[in-house]
Order: C-alpha cells, then sequence, then structure tokens
C-alpha cells in the first residue's frame, strides 16, 4: 500500500512537472508573440527618449 | 577681440537615433554620452552602448528562461517513475526548448527594442542625472577654458540635450577657433531662440566656408531677424548669401519669395542667373513680385549682357 501511494505520488510530481514545462512554453511564446506586436520601432523610441530627456520639470 | 586658436576636433560621429549616443558604463552603472573619455563618475573606461546593453538584457532573459526549462527537465527526470517517462520528459523538454530558441531567434530584433523601450522608460531619470554630471564637466572644461574639450562634450551631449543654454555655449566655443573649410562644422543646430550676436558672427564663417550648412532653420532665423541682421558688421553679406542659398530649391522659394524679392539687386551674377532660369522653367502667378522685381534688376544691370540675353 505504502509503496503504491508513494508511486502515485511521484507520478503526480512527475505530469505536475511536465505541466509546468508545458505552461513555462506556452507563456514565454505568448510574451514574444505579444511584444513584438506592440513593441515601438527605433524612431519611436528616439523620439520618446529625446521628449523624456528634454522636458521641463 | 577674441583671439582665434587653430584646433584640431575630434571626429563627431553622426549616429541615425540620439540613443545611439548614449553609453553605460559597466563598471558605476551610469550613462554618459562621452564614452570617449575615462567615466566621470568611477574614472575607469568600461562603456557599451546603449544598443548593446539591452542586447545584452535580452540575452540574459533569454538564458535565464532557457535554464528554467533546463531545471524543470532535471526535476522531471528525477521524478520518473518509470523508463517511459523518462523518455517523455526528454522528449517534453527538448521540443519546448528547441521551439522557445526557434522564437527566440525569429523575435529577436523586436525584443531588443521593447527592450530598449523599457530602459528608456525605467532609467530616464537616472540618464537625465547622469547626462546632467556630462555637462557639468563640460562646463569646467568651459570655465577653464579649455574650449576645444568643452565644445567636444557640449556636441555630443547636444545630439540628445536640445537647449540653448547648450547651444549658446558652443557658440561661445565655436567663435575661439580658427574654422577651417576641412572640420566638421554644424550650423543647424546652433540656431537659438533669441537673436545672438555671436550666432551671426558664425554664420557669416560658415557662409564663408560652406554656404550648404544654411539650411531652412538657418534661413528662418535670418529672415525672422532680418533687421538686426542688418545692423550688424557683416549683416549684408549674411543676408545676401541667404537669399542666394534660398535659390537651392523652387520650395524655398516658394516660401521666402517675399524676402528674395528684396534682394534680387545684391546677389552676385550667377546667382541671378540661376534665379532666371528657376523663373523661366516655372511659370508661378504667385512668383509675379519676382519676375517683375528679376526682369528691372537684369535692365538695370546686365543690359546687353549675353549671358541674360535669352530672359530678357
Amino acid at each position: 500500500m505504502y509503496i503504491l501511494s508513494r508511486i502515485k505520488v511521484i507520478n503526480v510530481a512527475f505530469y505536475i512537472i511536465m505541466a509546468v514545462i508545458g505552461a513555462l512554453a506556452i507563456y514565454r511564446i505568448i510574451f514574444y508573440i505579444r511584444i513584438s506586436k506592440g513593441v515601438e520601432n527605433s524612431k519611436e523610441i528616439d523620439e520618446e527618449l529625446l521628449r523624456l530627456l528634454n522636458e521641463e520639470e | 577681440m577674441i583671439e582665434r586658436k587653430l584646433v584640431k576636433l575630434k571626429e563627431f560621429s553622426h549616429t541615425p537615433y540620439s540613443y545611439e549616443k548614449l553609453s553605460y558604463c559597466l563598471n558605476c552603472n551610469t550613462y554618459t554620452t562621452l564614452s570617449y573619455k575615462p567615466c566621470i563618475s568611477c574614472g575607469k573606461s568600461k562603456f557599451i552602448s546603449l544598443v548593446k546593453q539591452t542586447e545584452l538584457i535580452t540575452k540574459k532573459h533569454y538564458a535565464i528562461h532557457n535554464i528554467l526549462i533546463i531545471m524543470a527537465f532535471f526535476t522531471a527526470i528525477a521524478f520518473s517513475a518509470n523508463f517511459n517517462q523518462i523518455l517523455l520528459s526528454v522528449f517534453a523538454a527538448f521540443a519546448v526548448l528547441a521551439l522557445q530558441i526557434f522564437v527566440q531567434r525569429l523575435y529577436y530584433k523586436k525584443h531588443i527594442q521593447y527592450t530598449l523601450a523599457r530602459v528608456v522608460i525605467e532609467d530616464i531619470g537616472k540618464m537625465k542625472e547622469d547626462i546632467e554630471q556630462d555637462l557639468q564637466s563640460a562646463m569646467k572644461d568651459f570655465e577653464s577654458e579649455n574650449f576645444k574639450e568643452a565644445y567636444e562634450s557640449l556636441r555630443e551631449i547636444g545630439a540628445i540635450i536640445q537647449n540653448d543654454f547648450i547651444r549658446e555655449l558652443k557658440i561661445q566655443c565655436l567663435k575661439r577657433f580658427e574654422l577651417r573649410k576641412d572640420m566638421d562644422l554644424e550650423l543647424d543646430t546652433l540656431i537659438v531662440e533669441d537673436y545672438n550676436e555671436d550666432l551671426i558672427g558664425y554664420i557669416f564663417e560658415i557662409i564663408k566656408l560652406n554656404n550648404d550648412l544654411i539650411t531652412k532653420k538657418v534661413m528662418d532665423y535670418i529672415v525672422r531677424y532680418e533687421e538686426q541682421v542688418l545692423d550688424e558688421r557683416n549683416g549684408q553679406a549674411i543676408i545676401i548669401n541667404t537669399c542666394e542659398a534660398m535659390l537651392k530649391s523652387k520650395s524655398y522659394i516658394d516660401i521666402y519669395k517675399d524676402f528674395i524679392v528684396k534682394y534680387i539687386g545684391y546677389m552676385r551674377k550667377n546667382r541671378l542667373i540661376r534665379l532666371c532660369s528657376l523663373l523661366a522653367s516655372n511659370n508661378k502667378p504667385d512668383w509675379q513680385d519676382l519676375y517683375e522685381e528679376t526682369f528691372r534688376v537684369i535692365k538695370e544691370k546686365y543690359r546687353g549682357d549675353a549671358d541674360f540675353e535669352a530672359y530678357l
């Protein structure tokens, strides 16, 4: 009984880890795709930097 | 009378984006525009460009994400109860890692842009403070009459911080140099809001060396302060040269035609020929005053001149 329950715990832990790997991968891929769509181009970043650096306090 | 010194200025690199002028000290974590000098804060020269820094941050993120997958993989191996589960974890980890590396490579450039935008927003206060330090160092050079060093620093800072204070300091430095044609001179970036006698003096020097530096911004300035410029010692020469520079394009003539009309009589012959050819090839009703005045000047000054025969 004890050995069986140990195997079950290990099995559950294993599948949880597998799920974590999958979730990590999905999260990162969604993150990369999302930033690639919302990212500003170099000109916009440059204008923003100049605006922030030159604005009066 | 200020004595002008012969100087050899450090080459100024013109970058497409001003953030490329910013560097980051790896030793003391400060930003600077003066990466050619030892760091003002720590005295070391361990600089990397801001773009390089964002690349490093991005690569660090990638490494962390990949290591997380590898760690999860080893944990899965440790918890595997049989050979099938080991195989499953090997397959899953490699598939996820391969997919993540593929996506990272695919979006690498976009991710750098994203990191750069974030660095700009998060570190803007620090950047301001650190550039202020650069400015203080340039002002120290200026006060100790090291005008060459001061100008070189101000030019780098001025690529990012655009205000009249820096422009006026640069003009003050430039009026102490013997200007030469081979120097990488600036003018457009020195135009201040108010009237500045020293700037007018500098414009006169520039006109003698390189008329191509007379851009629209300079033209606007001269037109705005026409009367004050005329009161200066070389005022008329500046006005006429500016008028001649306005003949570079039809769009300038459209904008400044009323200004040009007043000085046609003072233009050099070759420039007047240029104006005639422009007028002859563009029959615009709103250039009527220009036609009439040019015609009058030619008849008065160049009657019988073969170069103008075609236009009379």
